[in-house]
């Protein structure tokens, strides 16, 4: 995205936002989101401004392939653990984020990472599970209703398996509610 | 090498994407390809940026934590080799060759055994090949006597991914460490490769053994017995002083902090093992709550016993030669915090940890017949830990309600 169009624009609700977009986006391609990066939504180029959505970020589609990723010394690529050597950079560090996975999914091994990155007194792994064996009862005792799937976002960011935390939650909250407990 | 990506992308890739001819291979190309270059997927719904970590990064961080206790391992054992054979002009070249030609094919084996099973399994259930595999065929070599058959490594092994995990479903379902259920395996159907006086220092046994490269083997000896510290302390009568039995055999504090001494390949020296748990600490990977823990548990139930009047020897011992003997520290730092295998919740990291440590020392203390006493606390507190995250949870769970009344009440 081009550094000139980061800004406020006074628009109407319902208005087209392709225009802007076309003139705002470089050639790469690129992901727009309605809403927060954590929790937002994917939306069209074509879009229109919504009643309930004030802000649009706009993130490269990354699908660049890194050689070695494993052992490289991951200078460049923001990790919020301490495995790269990006993590000596100070904290003002600007880093550019893409849409990059950097990584496939697999079995949840590495336990009480999540937690760390849950602002609530929620245990993140073990709510996780609870969804995923639509245990409802569980989930509700160990506090799913307080929650909304974008409290599980910055878990989902820093879980290194790349579980759709995010998406599970969802779920087990529409689980609960069809079972109407 | 974007040439050779290009045919990759192009023409090798879709013959195991789905429809393709070897699309039941697929795991194992996707392994290579991903061993290749990270793969190029995108985040399918929110949060739409991810951290760059993955599990590949996560397991092979251990394998380097791993590295100085397969260094030394390697020294160590041609080391021992060369001083008990009474080989002259041994230098430290020749000890790292001697130590290569014991060490390396039992890590090979390890790698080539468990790398088919894991093939295997992934290939049948069609998952993705885990890279838990990498860690578990490295730690398995690391605590084996450097003499032990090949075919017991490739049996071991077998033993260890299969039934120690493969049944449960793959890496991230098993109950117990897969490389300490091989050893476990290993030291109750073959003891006498495995425990004993006699496995801990090779002997030239065939030609390639006196190739003078390895430096001049004086005279073939038959076997090599060296005790172990843990078998020396054990073996103390009642009234007798460990510390001095121990001294008596060339047991030290100091050499067995450095780790000159006979034992497993990889759990001798205290230095090597001390700094993989500063790389582990340093990174993050594994839990320090788990390490620093059984630490403490080890110290204090050793110090216990020191004050207990009790009357054995080995009760009596200093409760530092617990933390330093035989494979408690490397056990700690590397087996315990499996993250699979281990108390899920902080607490119950804590409570794991420090019943490993305190289990061992009694275990060592009150039945000499299993001097290693790390291996079995270990995979008992393995099969204990979903019984403290039980309880854990079930706490947590009753302060989350009370909060909640209490806010009712207010």
């Amino acid at each position: 995205m081009k550094e000139e169009y980061r800004k406020h624009y006074r628009v109407q609700t319902g208005a087209n936002l392709q225009p802007l977009f076309e003139q705002a986006i470089e050639d790469s391609p690129a992901r727009i989101i309605s809403g927060n990066v954590l929790c937002g939504d994917q939306v069209e180029s074509n879009s229109c401004a919504r009643y309930y959505g004030s802000e649009f970020f706009v993130l490269e589609e990354d699908r660049s392939r890194h050689l070695m990723g494993w052992t490289m010394p991951g200078l460049f690529q923001y990790s919020s653990h301490r495995v790269n050597l990006s993590s000596l950079m100070s904290f003002s560090h600007e880093w550019k984020l893409g849409t990059s996975m950097h990584g496939s999914h697999r079995a949840m091994v590495v336990t009480g990472w999540m937690d760390k990155y849950q602002p609530l007194n929620i245990m993140t792994d073990y709510l996780v599970r609870a969804a995923l064996a639509h245990d409802t009862e569980e989930m509700i005792q160990l506090g799913i209703l307080e929650t909304d799937p974008e409290d599980f976002a910055l878990a989902a960011f820093v879980d290194p398996h790349k579980t759709d935390v995010c998406g599970i939650m969802k779920k087990g909250l529409l689980e609960i509610e069809e079972e109407g407990i | 090498m974007k040439f050779l990506f290009d045919i990759m992308d192009k023409h090798i890739a879709p013959l195991f994407e789905k429809g393709g001819k070897f699309e039941r291979l697929y795991p194992l190309f996707e392994a290579g390809d991903t061993f290749a270059r990270t793969p190029g997927d995108v985040t399918p719904s929110a949060p739409h940026v991810r951290d760059s970590i993955d599990q590949k990064r996560l397991m092979i961080f251990v394998i380097y934590a791993l590295l100085p206790c397969i260094l030394f391992g390697i020294w160590n054992a041609g080391n021992q080799f060369n001083i008990n054979n009474n080989v002259e002009n041994a230098t430290l070249m020749t000890d790292l060759l001697r130590g290569s030609t014991m060490v390396l094919p039992i890590i090979m084996v390890s790698y080539m055994v468990g790398g088919i099973w894991e093939v295997l399994f992934a290939l049948v259930r069609r998952h993705e090949i885990n890279e838990g595999f990498l860690v578990t065929a490295m730690l398995f070599p690391l605590v084996l006597p450097p003499t032990l058959p090949l075919w017991q490594v490739a049996v071991g092994i077998s033993f260890g991914i299969v039934i120690g995990k493969e049944i449960f479903g793959g890496v991230g379902y098993n109950i117990l460490n897969p490389a300490l259920t091989a050893r476990a395996f290993l030291f109750f159907a073959y003891p006498a490769q495995i425990s004993g006086d006699a496995v801990w220092v090779g002997t030239a046994k065939t030609a390639f053994d006196n190739n003078p490269i390895f430096g001049t083997v004086a005279e073939n000896v038959d076997g090599v017995t060296m005790a172990t510290p843990l078998a020396v302390a054990a073996a103390v009568e009642k009234g007798g002083d460990a510390v001095h039995a121990l001294a008596e055999q060339g047991f030290t504090l100091l050499n067995m902090t450095v780790g000159n001494i006979p034992g497993c390949i990889g759990s001798t020296s205290v230095i090597a093992i001390l700094l993989g748990m500063g790389f582990l600490m340093l990174t993050g990977i594994a839990s320090w709550r788990v390490m620093v823990s059984g630490i403490i548990g080890c110290a204090a139930m050793g110090a216990l016993f020191n004050v207990l009047p009790l009357d054995n020897a080995f009760a009596d011992l200093p409760f530092v030669y617990h933390l330093v003997m035989g494979g408690f520290l490397f056990g700690i730092v590397f087996m315990a915090t499996d993250p699979v295998s281990c108390a899920a919740t902080n607490t119950g990291k804590i409570i794991y940890g420090f019943l490993i440590g305190a289990l061992t020392v009694l275990i060592r203390v009150a039945k000499p017949a299993y001097p290693e006493g790390a291996m079995l606390a270990i995979l008992f507190m393995n099969v204990m830990a979903p019984l403290i995250d039980h309880f854990v949870v079930q706490a947590h769970i009753k302060k989350r309600t009370a909060y909640a009344r209490a806010l009712n009440n207010a």
